[in-house]
């Protein structure tokens, strides 16, 4: 009955959309104010509707209904607890009706919460946010419904089971993290809409999207680093950013989100960039619609792609409706939307944010060239050219070197013109840093990208330290305050401005992460018990081989005992050779799947694999891998979060 | 299927329908017309106030000259008092 009542509140969610837009349109036409009050409550309940059905499915995969298709196709009786929750998007029809439920609880927000509010603009928000969900409903009703019955001629025992790679706790908060980012920049898009249809050039509606913005940014930026942490802890390759087409889908929209809230605060502050920033958030709503294009359609074979299907075209067609509506839209609000307002100094804050902007779109599009380019070439030529990793690292590092040197230029420019001295003040010392950086990487031997990327954060955290010791030092002066409370109040009077650089040494710590990659090192061996292996500074003993069955796989552990130079036990990693659906009585369904571990530290990571195992012989296939500040990657994605919630606190007016 | 899930369904169904349309058998006089100008005058203020106040941490840590922050809080500082007395006469 439940799989019913799930059909049920997707069908009625779709009936009462449409019944929306045509009350809506009757508010519009003839300006009746009972028409808005029962539009608001038709959103109201397509959302209540909508979340409902999610709720439903979810009560399916725990229950282990395999009646439903879906359930079958991605959970087992064995499958734990919280995999079957992770189900819930694992599949395309799961995670299509987990975007929708996403969107309606950010369009319940946006209906309560501005309620009183922007009466011009919110009837049509509330019709571009309408129109969102009608698709996605259209789509998980007819075309990849999540509660369509399992073939009636069979009794299904058992389901499928998840997808082993699925199976971390990181990817079970990955997917969630990122869509709360790429659904919410449905909210800024319908506002933007909204403005260009009516005309609202008001920069009032611009400081609470810039809020949402940055809090969906925050989701985003956290999604994209937790992709890339669940790689690098279970795809085996010793690496977190492959330039994969899913990974890329997922990192387009944030390059031009992170684009749009920088330029957004030069239409709050100066009222310029307008259209720019109109531009700038529908191209990251459609990258958010063509990531889900890329992710769902199966076009493009990736590691993260755990579907195919035939909803191609759909998306695509929704991906250029949404476009052209929206650049007929700003083509025709033109001549109301321009600035009057000019940038007047090539050494102003406002000119380092355009550049800045400039670099992240152009970084966006050669990104956006190299993932669309197999298509492309397949479709024209008929053979499919694969665009690698050499492609987009020649491009984009010294590309994205060039954007951390403006993310040091960017605070220490001033708005309307930077003077001589002021330039030469607040250069000087950052400068220094950077020179005295370059100088001790030459000195220790390294050359290239290498060399610059350590220059520039260098030159980036002394802009950053010199930002945070002005205001304590200009606080001390003027209340007399020990240096810790003149940091605190600073920090709690200034929280967008100082959030925003603790946001920066988070980008900082990330680069000094990425810079690490250079010096990656790996050996693959074979060992049999007892045994050492020497790499580098270490030496791997190999102590034990474990055989374990836990309820839904067969490991293998391999016990490795790591020695330093000094002869001390550092640590012990014990990787694993696993086996799921190891009950499963035919054989082509069990799955091998290689479990790492990992000793992390602040300078270096041994990273192992179990590759192989021969039983008779007790020998292990081991890789290692030592991969020098990862470790900086992660912790730059913590910076970068608590920066961005110290810029979201709230505080009083 | 059992006869007590139609039941529900038309229940859940009338349920939403009656929350819908009941604004629309209401008279429009009953409608609440709320006013909305002195509440966006008033975001407008806070704005501007805000920008008064990061013009003069930039000044304070010596990012502003004496001449560029004179200028720009002036024009600020006239913005805030249109916006006052705009709001003065729509209260009014």
């Amino acid at each position: 009955m439940i799989p019913v009542f799930g059909g049920l509140s997707l069908s009625l969610a779709l009936g009462l959309s449409f019944i929306a837009f045509i009350i809506l349109f009757l508010f519009i036409r003839t300006g009746d104010y009972r028409f808005y009050l029962a539009g608001w409550r038709s959103v109201v309940m397509v959302s209540l509707f909508s979340i409902l059905a999610t709720l439903l499915l979810l009560n399916e995969l725990i229950q282990s209904n395999f009646d439903v298709d879906y359930v079958a196709h991605y959970t087992s009786l064995e499958t734990p607890l919280l995999y079957k929750v992770t189900a819930l998007w694992a599949g395309q029809a799961g995670s299509l009706l987990f975007w929708l439920f996403i969107l309606s609880i950010y369009c319940l927000i946006v209906l309560f919460q501005n309620r009183n509010k922007y009466t011009q603009l919110m009837p049509w928000v509330i019709l571009v946010l309408v129109s969102i969900q009608f698709f996605f409903l259209i789509i998980t009703n007819f075309v990849a419904n999540p509660f369509s019955p399992t073939d009636v001629n069979f009794i299904v025992a058992n389901g499928n089971g998840l997808n082993p790679l699925l199976q971390n706790l990181t990817m079970s908060i990955h997917p969630p993290t990122l869509y709360l980012g790429y659904v919410g920049f449905s909210v800024p898009f319908a506002f933007a809409i909204a403005a260009l249809i009516t005309g609202d050039t008001s920069p009032l509606w611009i400081r609470s999207i810039r809020r949402w913005t940055l809090i969906v940014w925050m989701f985003q930026s956290a999604g994209v680093i937790l992709g890339g942490w669940w790689a690098y802890q279970e795809l085996g390759w010793g690496g977190y950013w492959a330039w994969d087409p899913v990974e890329n889908a997922s990192f387009m929209p944030w390059l031009t989100g992170t684009a749009f809230l920088h330029s957004i605060i030069i239409q709050e502050k100066k009222d310029m960039l307008r259209i720019w920033n109109i531009v700038l958030i529908v191209l990251t709503f459609s990258l958010c619609i063509f990531g889900t294009f890329l992710t769902r359609s199966g076009v493009m074979s990736s590691v993260h792609s755990f579907t195919a299907s035939n909803l191609g075209p759909l998306f695509l067609g929704y991906v250029f409706f949404n476009l052209f509506i929206s650049f007929g839209l700003i083509i025709y609000r033109k001549s109301d939307f321009k600035s009057k307002r000019r940038i007047k100094s090539f050494t102003s804050r406002e000119s380092g944010f355009l550049f800045n902007n400039v670099i992240f779109v152009i970084i966006c599009f050669a990104v956006f060239w190299g993932t669309i380019f197999p298509v492309i070439s397949e479709a024209v030529t008929g053979t499919k050219i694969t665009v690698g990793a050499p492609f987009f690292n020649q491009v984009t590092i010294p590309i994205g070197l060039f954007l951390l040197f403006m993310t040091g230029v960017g605070p220490i420019l001033v708005w309307r013109r930077t003077s001589k001295q002021a330039f030469i003040r607040n250069f000087s010392l950052p400068i220094a840093f950077g020179l005295v950086s370059l100088l001790g990487g030459i000195i220790i031997g390294m050359s290239g990208y290498v060399i610059i990327s350590f220059a520039l954060i260098g030159f980036v955290t002394a802009v950053i330290l010199e930002e945070f010791i002005r205001g304590i030092r200009s606080r001390r002066k003027v209340q007399n305050e020990t240096v810790i409370t003149a940091l605190i109040s600073m920090v709690r009077k200034n929280r967008s401005r100082y959030g925003g650089y603790i946001v920066h040494l988070g980008i900082v710590f990330m680069f000094v992460g990425f810079t690490g990659r250079a010096f990656n090192q790996e050996l693959e061996f074979s060992i049999k018990k007892g045994q050492f292996q020497k790499f580098g500074s270490y030496q791997f003993e190999f102590i034990s081989l474990q055989e374990l069955e836990r309820p839904n796989h067969f490991a293998w552990v391999a016990g490795l005992n790591v020695w330093n130079d000094q002869n001390e036990i550092i640590t012990r990693l014990s990787p694993e050779k696993r086996i799921y659906f190891h009950r499963d009585p035919n054989p082509d369904r069990r799955q091998p799947h290689s479990e790492l571990s990992i000793f992390s530290t602040v300078f270096k990571d041994i990273y192992s694999i179990f590759s192989g195992i021969d039983i008779e012989q007790e020998i292990a296939y081991i890789k290692i891998m030592i991969n020098p500040l990862v470790w900086w990657v992660w912790l730059g994605g913590w910076v970068l979060v608590a920066g961005t919630l110290i810029a979201l606190w709230p505080h009083k007016e | 299927m059992d006869l007590f899930t139609p039941l529900i369904i038309i229940f859940f169904f009338t349920i939403g329908i009656m929350f819908i349309v009941q604004p629309l058998i209401e008279s429009p006089g009953a409608m609440p017309q709320p006013v909305f100008d002195v509440d966006e005058l008033k975001r407008k203020k806070q704005i501007l106030y805000r920008q008064i106040k990061e013009l003069e941490t930039d000044f304070s840590v010596g990012k502003l000259s004496q001449e560029d922050y004179q200028k720009s809080r002036d024009i600020l500082k006239r913005n805030v008092s249109d916006i006052i007395q705009q709001i003065r006469h729509t209260s009014s």
